[in-house]
């Protein structure tokens, strides 16, 4: 599948800004299943200075300094991506075991050694750990328990776009069983982690399709986010548990880390006074 | 002791002996020099530290093998922190297992990629030491965040160097000079930024209200270089400028107390004390930082269990220091040794650095910590209690006595310059060894002096004479923009509380003289000064109302909250303040809290003779604040800014008060006589008055003498002039021809009166026309925008703001 993506961010502010200073994750991954074949980042007003580093994650950030007074700031990005299917669904039997993938764990690379292990947003919570109990089975593959355990999710957990914020702990997602897929992809994670498992946080988008008959609307889309797991076998298989599915040809990845803390799109410190409003519209459009 | 040469040792037995007597007295000594020390820093309320009269004494071969073991060490650390934050090459199960190391909450994922030579990673290095009762020395903690110590020890050897020369001559003893110069280096030639722009370097504070706060402001004084804080920094081009009253200027360096995490508010944590752009200068290599943050994981132990197979791989030799047995439980043969025997270790909890000695705990306890550290006992690590070595120790009362001690030493080592270890000593003293070696310390600090007994160089020589090449360049006139935002609002707060305290005192005795009506109306235009001067809230007509208001501390308007600005911005620029300025302040704090008390007793009495007779006190301590500065201070771009903001409130609150009581709204009376002489009291003009128009009041002359004679130091025509001088002498910032926005404002200001033709003011029955009301408020008016203008130009380099808020 080849996509549009266009991801808008825009800052509005009371009053003029002076000095401001932002960090992007905001460059869509080149993976073996994803190409990217034009990418552009738009920042208005130019910043005056603009760097470049790649994380531990391999993802790629950008560093903008805006200095000249502005009230006003968008970055957007656009790029145009092929997305191919990766056929995991079939394949989740022929992971490993859970017990087997634990004794792997010595082996394996540091990146998916750290995505074992609580992080800022991810503690390991009992009562997650809980939900793995209630799904595990043995005689399966250590995937097809995930693939339960993001059933599980999708059928206890509402999806409420009013109830959580960027900062809602897994704790509060737990105890009113309610959130959106940051919260759910979190959730899993921290079940998964505190298994042993290695589970990383994936941001990125979905195409909608409009319900048949309705147009489609621009800019209605929003940023998604998955998680991904560790089996020494299949490497990182990704899951959506808000859609109970395998990310596959409608799931385009933006960037890996431990938590939505280490891949926020946009960040940044600034020096003024007063409120600000913000405006994002992504809009994920399938070319064919 | 151990190693000691045999004739060393017997002169060492020589020497102690030769010490007893003059102990009690050099003990004695030694702390005044220290009291007198923080004193001269304004932090006389920091935890005290006793100095104990008999140095720690390290033998030279014991001293060459710490310092070969250190600089080993130190080259070990800084290869695995480089391949830690860049290839994890060595992140394997028998090396370095990543089920250890990523459970550390100071592996910071941004530092990745951070620096690339393993020198920088960690060019300063600390450890603390112990001796076990084997004589043998064990590295009991590394330091990457530099811990307390580097500027204690400069003030511990100058007080002996001072106070018993006689005694440390005696002794060959290494020089320590050599060391501060070589870290002096370190920071002016990081070899960063290019020639052109000498660059500048920083001493980073954690806080000027920390208890610390001396030890890093007479290391900076030391060390010449510029104590900064976040909010000193900002982000340019790559690098990172200090704000200062001069303009931004680049800094190459920074010798760091604040912690990792909150270095950079961007891309760490959203705390306040940070610089957004940090870690970018750093990737940008404009910038060297001692140490990058990222390095303090080895402050957390971590990598304590894997050093002695580390070594061994990487640098192809054992650890030439040794030290205690330490165990990861993640391991099931070390977890299994552990178990075995629980009581002799001391564990720490690797994700949340909790501490727990087993020996100390009740068998039920100890079965709990069990259950629960084999539940994820990967998450612990287990280090060996030692049986320690005892120090002689000398204090009051006890006389000679014996005490554990812990040594801490510091190293340098960087690409360009080979590894130097200072040749001395932190030494801390305490009684309970498990409080040394988990590292717990309490209040009060026994520290030791630390005296290599090395023949090295200079061995001879006295610090002080040594010191002066340590003088290579002196940033004298560097005031960093916020040190000169503090001192211009101190001097604002400092007279905005003066001009209230001297309205109230005049209001007090008005309304003690009478009680009649006439009297509570003359009394009404100066108790509406005081509730505006600071922004109180309502309409001045109760008297009791308003003084309730003025002395609730919990008020944002009240005097309390003014003298708690004024107290809060003095400590800010602590080093600008000798000791006696601090003891005026105290005194002052102690005034205007007796107030509140006497309301308390009888709300009467606040109206009394005792009230007032406070009031007076005030008011002298506060002219003994001017006095103070204008006495002590040196006459820098500082002292000007704390001038300037009290010549502008001064400037303000008489223009102010003017209006109060001469501007009245239609049909309201005019100022009566009564009246008129109070605020001629109220600015110490009543005998100039008298002398120029003998008895009579006129409204006019008041006006005059008050607005437009620049020979009265309480009249807005001196201010103006005043500011006007001080303006003019300010920093130039830019290169463009001509004055200055400030000087444009102070000579609008000077030129506004000049201007003004005074009989115009009144009308032919001494009414005030609305040319006076207009005078008084440009006045006011223009002093805002200068003040804006000065906070603008010289404090924040940057159009408006305020704070820093992150999304």
């Amino acid at each position: 599948m080849r996509y549009q993506l266009s991801h808008l961010t825009r800052y509005q502010y009371q009053r003029p800004i002076a000095n401001s200073y932002n960090l992007t994750c905001l460059q869509p991954r080149q993976l073996p299943w994803q190409q990217v074949l034009d990418v552009q980042l738009k920042v208005t007003p130019m910043p005056c200075t603009q760097y470049s580093h790649v994380d531990l994650f391999g993802n790629q950030r950008q560093f903008l300094h805006l200095l000249a007074p502005h009230q006003d700031m968008t970055v957007q990005l656009q790029a145009q991506i092929d997305v191919h299917p990766r056929q995991l669904a079939a394949q989740l039997g022929d992971g490993l075991s859970l017990t087997d993938a634990t004794e792997h764990r010595q082996l394996t690379d540091p990146v998916v050694a750290l995505c074992r292990h609580a992080s800022r947003n991810i503690p390991l919570l009992a009562d997650a750990a809980a939900l793995w109990q209630q799904v595990y089975r043995a005689d399966l593959s250590m995937l097809q328990n995930v693939a339960l355990l993001n059933q599980l999710i999708y059928q206890e957990f509402q999806y409420d776009p009013e109830f959580s914020t960027v900062v809602t702990p897994i704790a509060d997602v737990l105890q009113h069983k309610r959130g959106v897929c940051q919260d759910f992809a979190q959730l899993a994670i921290s079940c998964l982690r505190s298994q042993g498992v290695a589970a990383r946080y994936v941001s990125g988008y979905l195409e909608t399709r409009p319900p048949p008959g309705q147009p489609r609307l621009q800019g209605a889309d929003a940023s998604h986010a998955w998680f991904a797991v560790f089996d020494p076998r299949l490497g990182w298989v990704d899951f959506d548990p808000t859609n109970n599915v395998l990310a596959d040809v409608q799931h385009l990845t933006l960037a890996f880390g431990r938590d939505y803390a280490d891949v926020v799109p946009l960040k940044g410190v600034l020096q003024g006074i007063g409120e600000h409003q913000l405006q994002v519209a992504v809009d994920v459009l399938a070319l064919d | 002791m151990t190693a000691f040469e045999p004739e060393h040792r017997a002169r060492l037995m020589q020497w102690l002996t030769a010490q007893q007597a003059g102990l009690p007295v050099l003990y004695r000594e030694l702390q005044q020099q220290l009291r007198e020390n923080a004193a001269g820093f304004g932090t006389v309320s920091s935890p005290q530290r006793q100095l104990d009269p008999l140095p720690l004494l390290v033998s030279e071969l014991d001293w060459r093998q710490l310092e070969a073991g250190m600089l080993q060490r130190q080259k070990l650390l800084q290869i695995v922190l480089a391949d830690l934050y860049g290839p994890q090459q060595y992140i394997r199960p028998d090396l370095l297992p990543a089920e250890a190391v990523f459970r550390s909450p100071a592996f910071l994922m941004s530092a990745v990629g951070l620096v690339a030579a393993p020198a920088d990673w960690l060019p300063l290095f600390s450890l603390d030491l112990v001796q076990s009762t084997t004589g043998q020395w064990q590295v009991l903690r590394d330091h990457a965040l530099l811990p307390a110590g580097l500027g204690y020890l400069v003030e511990h050897r100058l007080a002996f160097n001072q106070l018993a020369p006689v005694q440390a001559l005696d002794l060959p003893k290494a020089q320590i000079a050599c060391f501060y110069r070589r870290l002096q280096q370190s920071l002016q030639d990081p070899g960063a930024l290019s020639a052109t722009a000498p660059a500048l370097s920083g001493l980073w504070i954690t806080s000027v209200h920390s208890s610390h706060y001396f030890e890093q402001a007479y290391l900076a004084n030391y060390l010449d270089v510029a104590v900064v804080h976040g909010a000193d920094l900002t982000f340019r081009d790559g690098a990172l400028w200090l704000k200062t009253l001069t303009g931004l200027k680049p800094i190459a360096a920074l010798l760091r107390y604040q912690p990792d995490a909150q270095t950079d508010p961007l891309e760490l944590e959203p705390a306040a004390g940070g610089c957004a752009g940090l870690l970018q200068s750093i990737r940008q290599q404009q910038l060297c930082c001692l140490n990058p943050p990222g390095s303090s994981v080895l402050d957390t132990g971590v990598l304590q269990p894997f050093l002695p197979a580390l070594c061994q791989a990487l640098l192809g030799e054992p650890l030439l220091l040794a030290q205690p047995d330490t165990l990861w439980l993640g391991h099931p043969e070390q977890l299994q040794q552990f178990l075995a025997a629980p009581t002799r270790f001391h564990l720490r909890r690797i994700s949340s650095q909790q501490q727990f000695v087993p020996a100390s705990l009740e068998p039920p306890a100890l079965q709990a910590l069990l259950r629960q550290l084999q539940r994820d006992s990967a998450d612990y690590i287990a280090t060996e209690s030692l049986s320690l070595q005892q120090e002689p120790c000398w204090q009051p009362g006890s006389g000679n006595y014996h005490a554990y001690t812990s040594l801490r030493l510091f190293s340098l080592h960087n690409e360009k310059l080979p590894g130097m270890v200072l040749p001395g000593g932190y030494a801390q003293i305490t009684a309970d060894p498990l409080q040394l070696q988990s590292g717990e310390s309490s209040g009060l600090q026994r520290v030791k002096d630390v005296w290599v007994l090395a023949d090295r160089g200079l061995t001879a020589s006295l610090l002080q004479s040594s010191s002066g090449a340590l003088d290579l360049s002196r940033h004298s006139g560097l005031v960093t923009s916020r040190v000169a935002d503090h001192l211009f609002w101190l001097g604002r707060y400092n007279e905005r509380l003066n001009q209230i305290c001297r309205a109230l005192r005049t209001a007090l005795s008005l309304v003690n003289a009478g009680t009649g009506a006439a009297e509570l109306q003359d009394v009404a235009p100066l108790l509406q000064f005081c509730r505006q001067a600071n922004g109180l809230a309502g309409e001045a007509t109760d008297l009791d109302e308003l003084l309730q208001q003025l002395f609730d501390p919990a008020q944002p308007g009240s005097l309390f909250a003014i003298l708690q600005a004024l107290l809060f911005n003095a400590q800010s620029a602590r080093e600008y303040f000798a000791a006696d300025t601090w003891l005026v302040l105290d005194k002052l704090q102690q005034a205007l809290c007796a107030l509140p008390a006497l309301q308390q007793q009888d709300p009467a009495l606040l109206l009394s003779g005792p009230c007032l007779r406070q009031l007076d006190d005030i008011i002298l301590l506060q002219t003994a604040l001017y006095g103070l500065s204008n006495e002590t201070m040196s006459r820098t771009q500082a002292l000007r800014l704390m001038d300037l903001g009290q010549h502008i409130e001064r400037g303000l609150q008489t223009a102010a008060l003017l209006q109060a009581v001469f501007v009245r709204s239609q049909g309201a009376p005019r100022a009566s006589a009564v009246l008129m002489e109070a605020v001629l009291r109220l600015a110490d003009t009543v005998n100039t008055y008298r002398r120029r128009y003998r008895s009579q009041l006129h409204p006019l002359a008041v006006i005059d003498l008050l607005v437009f004679d620049d020979s009265t130091p309480r009249s807005v025509g001196y201010q103006c002039l005043r500011i006007q001088r001080q303006c003019a002498d300010l920093p130039k910032l830019a290169a463009q021809p001509g004055l200055s926005a400030e000087q444009r404002l102070a000579l609008e200001l000077v030129t506004l009166l000049q201007l003004t033709e005074p009989q115009s003011l009144f009308d032919a029955e001494q009414g005030a026309t609305p040319a006076l009301g207009l005078l008084l408020s440009q006045i006011q008016h223009r002093l805002k925008l200068l003040s804006d203008s000065i906070t603008l130009s010289y404090f924040n380099h940057a159009p408006p703001s305020s704070s820093w808020q992150s999304f």
